[in-house]
């Protein structure tokens, strides 16, 4: 198979993307983690934390869903049709396909089974779906989500044998990370929430950090930990409340 | 006196609010939604706002 480089280079950038992407909004508790509405095809992307150390992106219409879920060994990409389901799992020895019509691996051992991927996954319904979902998502040049999602498309495409359109894909992420775009941005009160939001956990997790070191005597310690949470929370929320009252609107 | 005494009870539910605000967050991710969280929150002030309300000691006479 000759896009083997090529695979490497996606699955390694769409990793990177996709910490940088849980990283932003990412709490230590289970459950969805940032939900976002994708105003190119109007669906709701969720980042969500199922179980400790595993951290999944999952978009979907009546017709596919796709899914990728990233653990500290693994990173697993499954396309869901009425019909079939793939399930594509790159860890340390290979890549594996599995698809109703059979099961791949691919290992750096035996490279040439490739090939049998891309015989496997070429006239799949359910990736061409997919690739055709994702390359309708349109979140923008600034977020992590979006550069997920591309380069996921990407990762389809090249196992699907459309190598051009795979290769296409991951100049525009390319392009999306190395352009700087100067924008002028209007903010409202969602805008003011989603800041809050974000600087309001951030004050929970570094408490959180704060008491975890602390031995249960260490009752100053605490009280330092409890002090620092509380004023960087009132903090927070005072500049939601004149956020919202009284500079809502203005340019961020 | 009286005034003084409505504000104060206003940042106590300010300060309450926004204490736990964070912890809500974190456990329930429903909050951080821009149509719930907001809500959330002032539902949470105008709570304890009420309750320092009725507990507030009074002077009778």
């Amino acid at each position: 198979m000759r896009i083997k480089p090529m695979h490497l280079a996606i699955v390694a950038a769409t990793t990177a993307v996709f910490s940088a992407s849980t990283a932003v909004a990412a709490p230590a508790s289970k459950g969805i983690i940032q939900r976002v509405k994708d105003p190119g095809t109007g669906l709701e992307i969720r980042v969500q934390q199922d179980r400790p150390g595993a951290v999944s992106i999952e978009i979907g219409d009546q017709a596919v869903k796709v899914r990728r879920e990233l653990t500290t060994d693994r990173l697993v990409t499954t396309v869901t049709t009425a019909g079939e389901k793939v399930s594509l799992t790159i860890d340390k020895s290979g890549l594996s396909v599995t698809s109703p019509r059979g099961r791949v691996r691919v290992t750096p051992a035996h490279p040439e089974a490739g090939a049998a991927v891309v015989r496997l996954l070429s006239h799949s319904p359910a990736v061409r779906r997919a690739a055709e979902l994702l390359g309708r998502v349109d979140l923008g040049f600034g977020s992590p989500t979006g550069q997920t999602l591309l380069l996921t498309r990407a990762f389809l495409l090249s196992i699907a044998g459309e190598r051009d359109e795979a290769l296409a894909a991951v100049r525009t992420a390319r392009a999306m990370l190395q352009t700087p775009h100067f924008a002028t941005v209007r903010s409202g009160p969602g805008d003011c929430w989603d800041a809050y939001v974000r600087e309001a956990i951030a004050a929970y997790m570094e408490f959180e950090d704060c008491m975890k070191g602390l031995a249960w005597y260490d009752v100053l310690g605490k009280t330092a930990c409890a002090t620092i949470y509380d004023l960087r929370a009132m903090g927070a929320f005072s500049w939601w409340v004149s956020c919202v009252g009284l500079r809502g609107g203005e340019t961020l | 006196m009286r005034a003084v005494a409505v504000v104060v009870q206003l940042l106590i539910s300010l300060v309450v609010a926004a204490s736990l605000m964070p912890v809500l967050l974190v456990s329930l991710p429903d909050t951080q939604g821009r149509a719930v969280g907001p809500a959330v929150a002032i539902g949470i002030a105008a709570l304890t706002f009420a309750v320092v309300r009725i507990v507030w000691p009074r002077h009778k006479g």
